[in-house]
């Protein structure tokens, strides 16, 4: 609760002085940008031997979640933009080096594309593969599902001794 | 596929909810889709918390991190924050702090979600718009709804491994 009301405060009182993009665009670039830090700091934090840990067998190893996190932001960002970019991160990519470049890279993708866009795209519809949907609630759609994923990291961690960057602050 | 929480699988059916709607969708996209998100994770932390055994509300995956019930009572609470000011009585939660009992938990979440129901049920574009104060500025009622359903997207994230490690699959894998 305390980490949300920062992030709040930090949500209104800095980022919407500079909304040359448009209220809606600034705050969900806002949440975009904090799950990309969390969700990086803690792939590089993750020691090189926890990237094959999973907690238990039915579910994906830290490394593949990272690659999952990674091939999303193609899957939602791409259909923004208008443009076809498969991504088969979290199945063919191995080793923590390798999997913190392409994750880098795929948010760099969508950096461009949440900074070239505006609230006048927002309510712009587009196909998907479950019918028409805005622009603006894929991008928000996007962010939310990275945190969910970064739930499951922050558990992996906490597991590991770790304390996950979200956390950072307190300690 | 061995996955644990939101696979492509439920967010296709977290879209297939949004599909649902397409008379809606037509006058007020935003909003409607920002309805859909929240529906989606409303039913899967509530079928989570009904899910999980009471003997299990103690549990908590390592020693620095919240017990499964102090997770349910967490986002009750959270949800009360980000709601209640857009009804014009803000309320703040006291659910993860007070509550230890699943029938206690699973209520506070409940009245969590009427809570967030009567303002996002209600919502149009336009009104999803409006700015709203809240601690140093102004957003607009959307981006802060939207805020709210990542918050509890991401506390899903835990409940999901929790459910996982005690061999109970969670609902965005089996509804």
């Amino acid at each position: 609760m305390k980490r949300s009301i920062i992030l709040l405060a930090a949500l209104a009182g800095g980022l919407n002085a500079q909304n040359s993009q448009g209220p809606l665009t600034t705050d969900t670039k806002f949440w975009y940008t904090t799950i990309k830090g969390f969700v990086i700091r803690a792939a590089e934090k993750m020691p090189e031997e926890n990237y094959s840990f999973r907690p238990t067998d039915s579910v994906r190893t830290f490394g593949e979640i990272v690659g999952h996190v990674a091939d999303d932001q193609y899957f939602f960002c791409s259909a923004v933009k208008g443009e076809e970019k498969p991504s088969e991160i979290e199945k063919t990519v191995k080793g923590k080096a390798a999997l913190v470049a392409k994750l880098k890279e795929a948010f760099a993708y969508c950096d461009a594309v949440y900074d070239g866009f505006s609230d006048a795209h927002a309510a712009e519809k587009i196909k998907t593969f479950a019918g028409e949907r805005t622009k603006l609630s894929m991008l928000n759609f996007n962010y939310a599902h990275s945190y969910e994923h970064y739930g499951n990291i922050v558990t992996y961690m906490r597991i590991k001794g770790l304390v996950p960057p979200s956390s950072e602050a307190a300690h | 596929m061995n996955c644990i929480s939101m696979t492509m699988r439920a967010a296709t059916m977290t879209f297939a909810v949004l599909a649902g709607t397409a008379g809606l969708q037509a006058q007020n996209p935003l909003s409607t889709e920002l309805k859909g998100a929240y529906n989606a994770i409303k039913t899967n932390v509530t079928k989570a918390a009904e899910r999980m055994p009471e003997d299990q509300y103690g549990f908590k995956a390592a020693p620095d991190i919240r017990t499964f019930g102090g997770l349910i009572g967490h986002i009750a609470d959270a949800q009360l924050f980000y709601c209640s000011p857009l009804t014009g009585t803000a309320k703040r939660g006291d659910a993860e702090r007070t509550k230890t009992a699943k029938a206690d938990i699973q209520a506070a979440l409940k009245a969590s979600f009427e809570v967030c129901d009567s303002v996002i049920n209600s919502l149009t574009d336009a009104d999803a718009m409006a700015m709203i104060a809240g601690r140093g500025g102004q957003r607009s009622k959307l981006s802060t709804l939207w805020g709210m359903v990542a918050h509890s997207n991401e506390e899903y994230g835990y409940l999901s491994v929790y459910m996982r490690l005690k061999g109970i699959v969670p609902p965005s894998t089996q509804p």
